[in-house]
């Protein structure tokens, strides 16, 4: 038997798709690179966590809970958040992380010739599955590093089905305060889907950033979508979730795959959400601390860097994204570059924990020195 | 309805009562996607030799012949399956070992192709050969500009797909202000650019500023699955700092989310940002007897390199080991020496010519017993029909390319530069050097 024949057999806009290949597991990198540890502060996640109550749980998990399948639509979860957010659990969908749900989203309202719109400099994962899904994704230019309003309505026509904001922005840490927000969201009407992606709700404390969840009372197209992975330490676990006005996600439900996340992981993500307070206050001390080290050698190098909201800075180097990532790695450090973000020259730092972030500004002023 | 590209494509078997289908179709197909009658007339005859060739070696064997347009030049593309053992005849240098036997003759032709073509390329995946003969259209020259430098007036935008004449202007521009060896050579046919533009085979982009003004070009093309060659960043404005960055980041957020990873300089000017680049190699490069000038590379991934295992001859070893942690990039050598599987008697090299820019990159088709004596005839051939730049390269994914090295080394050519994933792999790239006169 030969292969089937792929070029008749695959549609054009998955021939044009380049597969995502993600990084190699952490074994096969201190090998490569010939290191014993690696601190990964690439993907954003808490090194504090998860909390306590995680723990609990994850020690007392019973093996014979393995053979049965979980509950296929996270009920008891989507109670909780209804609970924490004073909604009704059928305006909560859960996922295989918010990535998961971002494909639900899209399959649910576009057809081939829809279109969506979101930056250009932002996580990818909205315009890869509207690509993939043979749906145009429109890339609206960061406007002084954030989300451009008026280019987003500018660029919406009557194909336009979903907006996708990233509040804050990964990887910028902008965001838009609650009049921007709310200037946006009137002007924008309500013939289409405004998809608010909070994934790093948590880690603002500022009093004029907007909340979705309570956006979506006057404006029934919003759909918020939260994540286990960043604040709740629960990268492992893949779980996320979408929240929207009861009928908007009545039509994602069609398209959202079910029994698609484990047990344990929506069993920790109740736990994490008991008593979650002090926990994010921690965390977002370690944040704040780690975020004031970077920026003062950063200062101190005299190098652009943008640190705004959410658990990661990103700085300009003289030298390419690529090199630099390279010559940490050889010290045990790994970052996320940024070219892939349209930021050629790039790098994203995650903020955690004080020793680890000596370690990093330690090679990382002995990567720069040495080029 | 789907349109239909710009194509002809034919199955035939490989016998001379089907020689006049397969001219036909180039004398009225080439014509059709633009080729000059002259061209038509060299493409015809190319095309009849192989096909000849085939008819006599591989008699019945069904043959794909396609017609096309690949940007610049129209294309005949052959397929056919052969026998390893067959394929000897496709070497270069093959005309010196043919007496005019009847039996040779079969083989001449596919050196008169060659001679002919304006650019000719075989390639082997399996059992299955391909082989390019292509035929550049003409184009009038660009004629280069003295305006000088401009004053750029208000904000900087990029046009990624300009206008025929624009791409004109910023060709005329760039020859009245660039030296030669900086240039691309297609910078004095801007025709050629623009019809390779909108063959999809190289992407072009040029700064404008408000008033319209073209203030820089720049142009790449996809030089394997996963590299890309640019030229550039050619800058017409006076203050060029500007207008260089914002044409070099442009190219690298539009290959930002493709396939590329690694990004390289086929012609860079003194105007690139080097703060974006890492610096990969010099290397000696001729043109037309004119200029002989140290040529730089510059290079940069788009991607986090996880480290590979490659190959390679113990006569890289230190060039290579050095060149890496120069660049510290993660591999992991493996020496080999000789795979060790059994050789066909003769080996069949592949050649990619290109008379304009006096360069030939010679490549492994086939590994073969006499593959030393092979690679020693290939240069001396090159170097007696005048090339100038002859390069081979080794694919270091594969431990066959890999162990030629040796044969490499012996025989007047020096590793010169590693191309990060531009094979299967990293390819290194060797340089013959040119005998002393
Ligand atoms: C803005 C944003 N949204 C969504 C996600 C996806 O998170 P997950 O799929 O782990 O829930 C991420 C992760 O990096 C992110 O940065």
């Amino acid at each position: 038997m030969s292969l089937p024949a792929l070029d008749r057999l695959v549609p054009a806009h998955i021939q044009r798709f380049e597969p995502y290949y993600p990084s190699k597991p952490d074994h096969v990198l201190k090998r490569m690179y010939h290191v014993d540890t690696l601190h990964r502060l690439n993907n954003n996640e808490n090194p504090l966590g998860p909390p306590a109550a995680v723990h609990r749980l994850v020690e007392s998990f019973s093996p014979e809970t393995v053979p049965v399948y979980p509950n296929g639509d996270c009920f008891d979860l989507r109670l909780q958040l209804a609970q924490k957010f004073s909604k009704d659990p059928d305006q909560f969908l859960v996922g295989n992380g918010s990535c998961e749900v971002i494909s639900s989203v899209i399959k649910a309202f576009c057809e081939e010739g829809d279109n969506i719109i979101t930056a250009d400099k932002t996580f990818a994962v909205y315009e890869w599955v509207a690509e993939f899904s043979g749906i145009e994704a429109r890339l609206i230019p960061l406007r002084e590093g954030a989300f451009d309003p008026q280019a987003m309505l500018e660029a919406m026509d009557e194909r336009t089905k979903i907006l996708f904001v990233c509040n804050p922005n990964n990887p910028t840490g902008t965001y838009w305060d609650a009049d921007t927000m709310k200037d946006f969201l009137e002007r924008a009407g309500d013939g289409r889907i405004i998809v608010l992606d909070e994934a790093y709700f948590e880690y603002v404390d500022k009093a004029d950033y907007p909340n979705g969840m309570e956006l979506m009372r006057q404006h029934p197209n919003i759909i918020v979508f939260r994540t286990f992975s960043k604040m709740y330490a629960l990268a492992a676990a893949r779980i996320g979730y979408l929240c929207g006005s009861p009928e908007v996600v009545n039509i994602v439900r069609r398209t959202h795959i079910v029994y698609s996340v484990n047990t344990l992981a929506q069993m920790a993500a109740a736990a994490a959400l008991e008593d979650d307070g002090p926990f994010i206050q921690a965390t977002r001390r370690m944040v704040s601390e780690a975020k004031s080290l970077l920026c003062s050698l950063f200062d101190e190098l005299g190098l652009e860097y943008v640190a705004n909201e959410g658990n990661y800075v990103m700085v300009r180097l003289p030298m390419p994204d690529t090199l630099m990532y390279r010559k940490l790695m050889t010290r045990g450090i790994m970052v996320r570059t940024m070219t892939g973000f349209r930021f050629p020259n790039w790098i994203r730092v995650s903020l955690v924990e004080r020793p680890v972030m000596e370690m990093f500004c330690q090679a990382f002023t002995e990567a720069l020195r040495e080029s | 309805m789907p349109k239909a590209p710009d194509t002809v494509t034919l199955e035939l078997p490989a016998h001379v009562r089907w020689l006049p289908a397969a001219q036909a179709v180039v004398e009225h197909g080439a014509p059709t996607l633009g080729l000059p009658p002259k061209k038509v007339v060299r493409l015809v005859m190319a095309v009849e030799e192989i096909f000849v060739h085939l008819a006599r070696t591989t008699p019945g064997c069904a043959v794909l012949l396609r017609l096309l347009r690949r940007g610049s030049s129209v294309q005949a593309v052959f397929r056919f399956q052969a026998d390893v053992e067959d394929l000897w005849a496709m070497n270069l240098t093959a005309a010196q070992e043919l007496t005019p036997t009847d039996e040779n003759m079969d083989h001449m032709g596919l050196l008169l192709a060659a001679g002919v073509s304006d650019g000719f390329s075989i390639t082997r995946e399996g059992g299955t050969v391909q082989l390019v003969l292509s035929q550049d259209k003409v184009y009038p020259e660009t004629t280069p500009s003295d305006r000088g430098l401009t004053a750029a007036r208000g904000a900087l935008r990029m046009v990624d797909d300009p206008h025929p004449a624009e791409v004109a202007e910023a060709c005329a521009l760039a020859r009245g202000l660039y030296p030669a060896e900086k240039l691309h050579p297609d910078l004095s046919m801007a025709g050629k650019l623009v019809d390779n533009a909108a063959g999809g085979g190289i992407v072009l982009s040029v700064a404008k500023d408000d008033a319209g003004a073209i203030l820089g070009m720049m142009f790449w093309e996809q030089t394997s699955e996963r590299s890309v060659g640019f030229c550039g960043p050619y800058v017409f404005s006076q203050n060029s700092g500007p207008v260089a960055k914002a044409l070099t980041e442009n190219m690298l957020n539009c290959l930002a989310r493709s396939r590329t990873i690694g990004v390289c300089s086929r012609r860079a000017t003194d105007d690139l940002p080097l703060e974006g680049f890492e610096a990969l190699a010099r290397i000696h490069y001729c043109h037309k007897n004119i200029v002989c000038a140290e040529q730089r590379i510059w290079f940069r991934l788009l991607r986090e390199d996880d480290g590979a295992v490659i190959w390679a001859h113990a006569g890289m070893v230190d060039f290579l080991e050095e060149t890496y942690a120069r660049l510290s990039l993660m591999r992991d050598i493996r020496t080999v020496e000789n795979i060790g599987i059994e050789m066909p008697a003769r080996s069949v090299l592949a050649a990619e010519l290109n008379q304009e820019l006096s360069e030939a990159y010679l490549r492994v088709l086939i590994p073969g017993l006499d593959v030393e004596e092979n690679i020693r005839k290939h240069a001396a051939h090159l170097r007696s029909s005048g090339y100038e730049n002859i390069f081979f390269t080794l694919d270091l994914a594969l431990g066959e390319q890999a162990c030629l090295g040796g044969a490499l080394m012996a025989n007047g050519f020096e590793p010169a530069l590693v191309l990060p994933f531009a094979g299967k792999s990293d390819l290194v790239v060797f340089q013959h050097v040119a005998p002393r006169s």
